[in-house]
């Protein structure tokens, strides 16, 4: 057994714990949007940032990948807890501060404007729906493309994916309702889905007035 | 093609006198699931199911610490089988049927019912008749879990080497792909040279190939058997030296094999592919190409059969797709032969053979190739189902005319049994406005777009109950009117929609059986609002809340007098 301090709570818990997860067991709140506990953690958003005291002063960390160590002192509602989760707020609002979701819970954290400015997407690129795809489901029809401002959910290639199974895993789990199945399968049922331009011609084997179809190159 | 018992234990016959140490569990899901519905009630009613014998509630099942008074729990009453109420099974099947089976229940009676997404959310203005939903709904599913029975892992091993028909453009990319990667290839083609219609251009691959040391070709050659099962087909040729390429007997018969792996190059259709498609039993369309059967099921519940179709035999194809689409096969074929053995452990179907008259109607519905007819004494044949291939997808049961089949967990008689609970509380006043309105829901489209409702916190009308099937095509015209008898207000049938269905046509059968009981229906007057049919994308909440929305407003207004 473990014994940490969290928020002047003594906590007994099992080696391999996370932060986040000692917490809720004693019923002590930090917010989450990119957990899922179905799924692995993934310390995407950010929002369930604690303090742990550190010998060079306190330290911010994500506590849903962070391991509970022995004798370790953990605050949840420091100054310094309640503005980076602020600013992750502002960000998310910034992004998708039309999804319903998204406005509640930056409410819940205070939060009611942003002032940043970002291209306003559905997607907040928590990655629950591609970790549900590889994590739950077993296949991996989806995934996390390009990097940066890029970033984004993505089939391979953009095309229809081959390994969907169209079991709507993905848009069960996503918070702010950004996929669809569509997205992803484009609901066709084979495999080859990009298009090939045909032009009709002339064909020079039967009567002129027949014609055929001829590829003329894509 | 029908595998050997050798690998996979006999199935047990269904349990229903035996009910099992049954435990439920109901998760409050922090004040998610508690802030709506009284769990307190909810563990005491269950506790009173026969065959619970433990029932309990917890903020959280699904944590670290959850999971262990979870197994603790197990392990202290001896727990034989166990449902957990809270969220969706389809995030949480996985994670609870692991946390069971390290306590010792075997993962196929794990059963879970989703009261948060199904009950606390979109019934939460109601907390009353949503507790009273999901007590039903629990108690239809310790039913369900109650008759259940321990599949043990079919396992099947997948031996490492291909059989490619057909040495065109598409067959000889594939052999070159898949020989290069270490894979022994045997190219089987009908004609004295390789090449196919392409021939005149492809004189480089056919170097290529025929001096390849990893690929035996074989000339003049057809296939005339397949024998053996998933992962090892045993495949029976015929060679001949003539120059009519058209007549596959005859000639010397050799036998090769095993593969793990078989492509079908055979470029545009003629008559021996028809022949090769019933050897293998490929589905073909009207012009006689065969299609692609993409198999849309969770991975570990079906065992891939090793098949892959590539070239022109799919439909006509240029030169550049006719590669593509062989490299896409010699990839798929490359990544089932890594998987070296596959387990599968979905339920199987079983044929009562005293009731079989071999009529094959089960051999053209399945959608996994899993039936054959085989010759018994009398005359008659028998149906007998692979339990590999098996999917327990229960389209074999709905056409069975003379109620032969079965699948472990979904018989009829389970299937009524969960009816009887969902509609329990109706059956001892007259039947009223109040009773319930029942929903047989396919798991990919129905129940997936009412768990999606209910994440997005729309709302439906309370009087609902969800009967969740693997496949709408399960359904029979006599379990309607069943439910009809047992006092249902109405009855709402969901399938995926047309040429969507998971297992091909099942929402068609399912269809058929909704004529035959809205016949019937109608002649005994009920009003045709009382039973419907629909298709529900299953990534469309709001069409689901709408749909049953209108539905039950239907059925209170014809009301369920007559």
């Amino acid at each position: 057994m473990i014994t940490l301090t969290i928020d002047d709570h003594q906590i007994e818990t099992q080696p391999g714990r996370t932060l986040l997860e000692a917490a809720r067991e004693r019923g002590i709140w930090i917010p989450t949007l990119c957990h899922h506990e179905a799924l692995e953690p993934y310390g995407g958003c950010r929002l369930c940032v604690v303090e742990l005291e550190t010998p060079h002063g306190p330290r911010l960390v994500a506590s849903c990948t962070y391991p509970c160590e022995e004798a370790a002192v953990v605050r949840t509602d420091t100054e310094m807890v309640r503005q980076s989760r602020q600013v992750a707020a502002e960000l998310l609002l910034a992004r998708a501060g039309h999804i319903p979701f998204i406005q509640e819970l930056a409410a819940s954290l205070g939060v009611h404007s942003t002032p940043f400015s970002l291209p306003v997407d559905d997607c907040i690129l928590c990655a629950r729906c591609v970790r549900a795809c590889r994590g739950i489901v077993g296949v991996a029809a989806i995934s996390m493309v390009a990097r940066g401002a890029a970033r984004e959910v993505a089939s391979p290639f953009h095309i229809s994916s081959a390994d969907c199974i169209e079991c709507a895993t993905c848009v069960l789990v996503c918070p702010t309702g950004a996929i669809t199945l569509h997205d992803i399968t484009d609901r066709s049922r084979t495999l080859h889905t990009w298009p090939t331009e045909y032009a009709r011609r002339a064909c020079r084997l039967c009567e002129y007035h027949a014609e055929t179809w001829l590829e003329v190159g894509r | 093609m029908v595998a050997s018992f050798s690998t996979v234990q006999p199935v047990g016959r269904t349990a229903s006198h035996q009910l099992g140490r049954i435990g439920v569990f109901i998760c409050e899901c922090g004040d998610k699931v508690a802030g709506v519905l009284d769990v307190e009630f909810l563990a005491e009613s269950a506790r009173r199911l026969p065959g619970t014998i433990y029932a309990g509630h917890a903020p959280y099942w699904c944590s670290a610490d959850g999971r262990e008074r979870l197994q603790e729990t197990i392990r202290a009453e001896r727990l034989e089988r166990i449902v957990v109420a809270g969220c969706s099974p389809r995030t949480h099947r996985r994670l609870f049927q692991e946390t069971a089976a390290e306590a010792g229940v075997d993962r196929a009676l794990v059963g879970l019912v989703n009261i948060r997404e199904g009950c606390a959310w979109p019934h939460r203005g109601e907390a009353g008749a949503a507790t009273t939903r999901a007590q039903a709904q629990i108690g239809m599913e310790v039913v369900h879990v109650a008759e259940l029975t321990p599949r043990p892992r079919a396992e099947v091993h997948i031996t490492p080497a291909v059989l490619v028909i057909g040495g065109g453009l598409a067959g000889m990319t594939a052999c070159l792909e898949l020989a290069d990667a270490g894979v022994p290839v045997t190219l089987v083609e009908r004609a004295p040279t390789l090449g196919g219609t392409a021939a005149p251009d492809t004189r480089d691959l056919t170097d290529a190939v025929q001096t390849h040391p990893g690929i035996s070709v074989k000339l003049n050659t057809h296939v005339a058997n397949v024998d053996g099962s998933v992962g090892s087909y045993l495949v029976t040729t015929t060679n001949h030296k003539m120059r009519n390429t058209s007549t596959p007997r005859g000639g010397k018969r050799t036998q090769h094999g095993p593969f793990g792996a078989i492509i079908v190059a055979t470029g545009v259709p003629d008559q021996e592919t028809n022949e090769l498609a019933k050897l293998l039993r490929l589905p073909q369309d009207a012009q006689g190409y065969l299609p692609e059967c993409r198999i849309r099921l969770r991975p570990g519940t079906y065992v891939e059969r090793g098949v892959y179709v590539c070239g022109s035999a799919h439909y006509p194809c240029d030169a550049a797709e006719t590669q593509f689409q062989a490299y896409s096969a010699a990839s798929r074929a490359l990544r089932h032969l890594r998987r070296v053995k596959m387990t599968a452990q979905a339920p199987v179907a079983q044929v009562n053979a005293e009731k079989c008259n071999g009529c094959g109607d089960c051999l053209t519905v399945c959608p996994f190739a899993a039936v054959t007819l085989e010759e018994r004494l009398e005359g008659l044949s028998l149906s007998v189902i692979d339990p590999l291939l098996c999917t327990g997808c229960g389209n074999c049961v709905s056409v069975c005319p003379v109620g032969a089949v079965t699948v472990a967990g979904w018989a009829d008689s389970q299937l009524e049994a969960q009816m009887r609970l969902a509609l329990g509380e109706a059956l001892p006043q007259a039947p009223s406005s109040q009773s319930p309105v029942l929903i047989f829901a396919c798991e990919w489209s129905g129940y997936a777009a009412a768990e999606l409702a209910g994440a997005q916190k729309l709302s439906y009308p309370s009087s609902v109950r969800m009967i969740r099937l693997d496949c709408s095509g399960r359904l029979q015209p006599g379990l309607i009117l069943k439910a009809f008898e047992m006092g249902a207000a109405g009855v709402l049938v969901l399938g995926c929609e047309p040429k969507v269905c998971h297992y091909e046509r099942g929402n068609e059968r399912a269809a058929a059986a909704y004529q035959q009981a809205e016949a019937i229906t109608g002649l005994l007057g009920l009003p045709s609002t009382r039973l419907q049919i629909a298709w529900t994308p299953p990534d469309d909440g709001p069409a689901f809340a709408e749909l049953v929305t209108r539905f039950v407003e239907g059925v209170e207004e014809v009301g369920v007098g007559k």
